[in-house]
């Protein structure tokens, strides 16, 4: 919630077009991080990420005009060109098979810095990856849905502008989307569940 | 509420900590039919393990930026979009119709610069034959009247029409209609005289009455009065002013040049 003293959104997209560079500043500090984590979270990829967010904001900066106050909110007018500009990405760049450091780094460089229990804290790290990893493997409609509602903490109604359908088709994608995720990740835990009374049968044997 | 029912609206149940509530009356339902059943319990109790992990995850990725370079990248974009535009502006390329456009009013320049270059050219070759006018005009004029030879009773008329001739040349029509004239040596050789008495009548007097009568002569008059004659125009006449007496004879001549 941003302090009723400064400007909103839509005054700072006015300066920067009449070229204030200091109006582009405080865009930048307000909207680049939901940018870049939708960005990250879509593509797994840091650096796909770092482009997509230049992309949008240069784009901003060319074609800002292009931005109607009254259609939504400047996050989600910028989140529907990442996802443009992500998808495209992803398209262009399918035959190509993401680091697997690239996956997990984000996430395994804070875990180390925690307060918590080491082990815990292991644990904790390695089943956000898992997620991440399995988040990765959603088709990409039911992807950006999860990422825009439950990572991202959109409404409906924000997550239907920046996709561009009705908030009806984000809540199935949503409720499919997650079915799909816990799907993907049963196994891991089946495994570990079924792993269990083998080791006890050998223990008897 | 069955089983069917709960599958729909367990992922937004199992959501609830998030912004979208579901309808307080559709919750009440749903929990009571969790109470019942355990197969759907199960459920919802995995898609609320899965909405931690996420919400985990979200918190985690909280801090997530991109890197200052992107923001300096933006910068320096900005810059050059919102100054170079007003240089770049009149850097347009031309295409299309624009372009013949161009080349045209291009050749059109250039064609009416050639014919303005060749009218000042050829007025410029023209100059000299205006500025040997002008010259013989001056000199003309510069050849005034002797005052030991012509001490003409109407100099001032001379010179009006010496005046007059140098008024009426003008560059243009001179330059059109060149005459050959002869040389201005040969000009200085021939000399307007005042009155020269001819044979040899006794004095006259003007009280008795006399007549001028205009006539053309042959240049070899001069000669015989011993008056310098131009050469070239020999076969030319001379007009010359004479003055008859009384009685019928000539008393005296002048040249008129």
């Amino acid at each position: 919630m941003k302090p009723e003293n400064q400007p909103s959104d839509t005054e700072l997209v006015q300066s920067m077009l009449a070229g204030d560079e200091q109006a582009l500043a405080a865009l930048y500090q307000r909207l680049q991080q939901n940018i870049y984590r939708f960005a990250f979270q879509m593509s797994g990829s840091a650096s796909v990420a770092e482009d997509v967010t230049q992309d949008v904001f240069m784009l901003l900066i060319r074609e800002g005009q292009s931005f109607d106050p009254e259609r939504g909110s400047l996050r989600s007018f910028l989140l529907g060109v990442a996802r443009n500009y992500v998808l495209r990405r992803l398209r262009r760049e399918r035959f190509y098979v993401a680091m697997e450091e690239d996956v997990g780094d984000a996430v395994t460089d804070r875990a180390e810095s925690s307060a918590a229990g080491p082990l815990d804290e292991l644990s904790r790290t390695e089943t956000i990856v898992s997620v991440r990893k399995a988040v990765l493997l959603l088709p990409e409609k039911y992807r950006e849905a999860l990422v825009l509602c439950d990572l991202e903490e959109l409404s409906y109604a924000e997550a239907a502008e920046v996709l561009g359908c009705a908030v009806g088709t984000v809540r199935s994608r949503l409720h499919r989307g997650r079915g799909l995720l816990l799907e993907k990740l049963k196994p891991a835990r089946e495994d570990e569940t079924v792993a269990a009374p083998t080791k006890s049968a050998r223990c008897f044997a | 509420m069955n089983c069917e029912s709960l599958r729909e609206i367990v992922s937004e149940l199992a959501r609830e900590g998030n912004r979208d509530a579901i309808d307080p009356t559709l919750r009440a339902d749903t929990l009571r039919h969790l109470d019942e059943c355990a197969e759907c319990a199960q459920r919802f109790q995995d898609q609320r393990a899965l909405t931690s992990r996420l919400q985990e995850m979200s918190e985690q990725m909280k801090s997530l930026t991109a890197s200052p370079q992107v923001e300096e990248r933006l910068r320096r974009a900005f810059c050059q979009t919102h100054i170079a535009p007003q240089v770049a502006t009149f850097r347009k390329p031309v295409t299309g119709v624009n372009q013949w456009r161009s080349l045209a009013l291009a050749a059109a320049v250039i064609l009416i610069v050639a014919i303005a270059g060749l009218r000042w050219y050829m007025m410029r070759k023209a100059q000299p034959g205006v500025q040997n006018s002008n010259s013989i005009a001056r000199t003309t004029a510069e050849q005034k009247p002797n005052p030991e030879i012509n001490s003409s009773p109407r100099p001032a008329r001379s010179e009006e029409n010496q005046t007059a001739i140098v008024k009426k040349v003008r560059p243009r029509s001179v330059s059109r209609h060149v005459r050959p004239i002869s040389k201005p040596n040969d000009i200085a050789h021939e000399v307007a005289t005042q009155f020269m008495p001819i044979g040899f009548a006794g004095p006259m007097n003007p009280q008795d009455g006399g007549e001028l009568v205009r006539v053309e002569l042959t240049r070899s008059a001069m000669l015989s009065l011993g008056l310098p004659v131009n050469m070239d125009r020999f076969g030319e006449s001379v007009k010359a002013d004479v003055l008859l007496g009384p009685d019928g004879f000539a008393r005296a001549i002048r040249f008129v040049q």
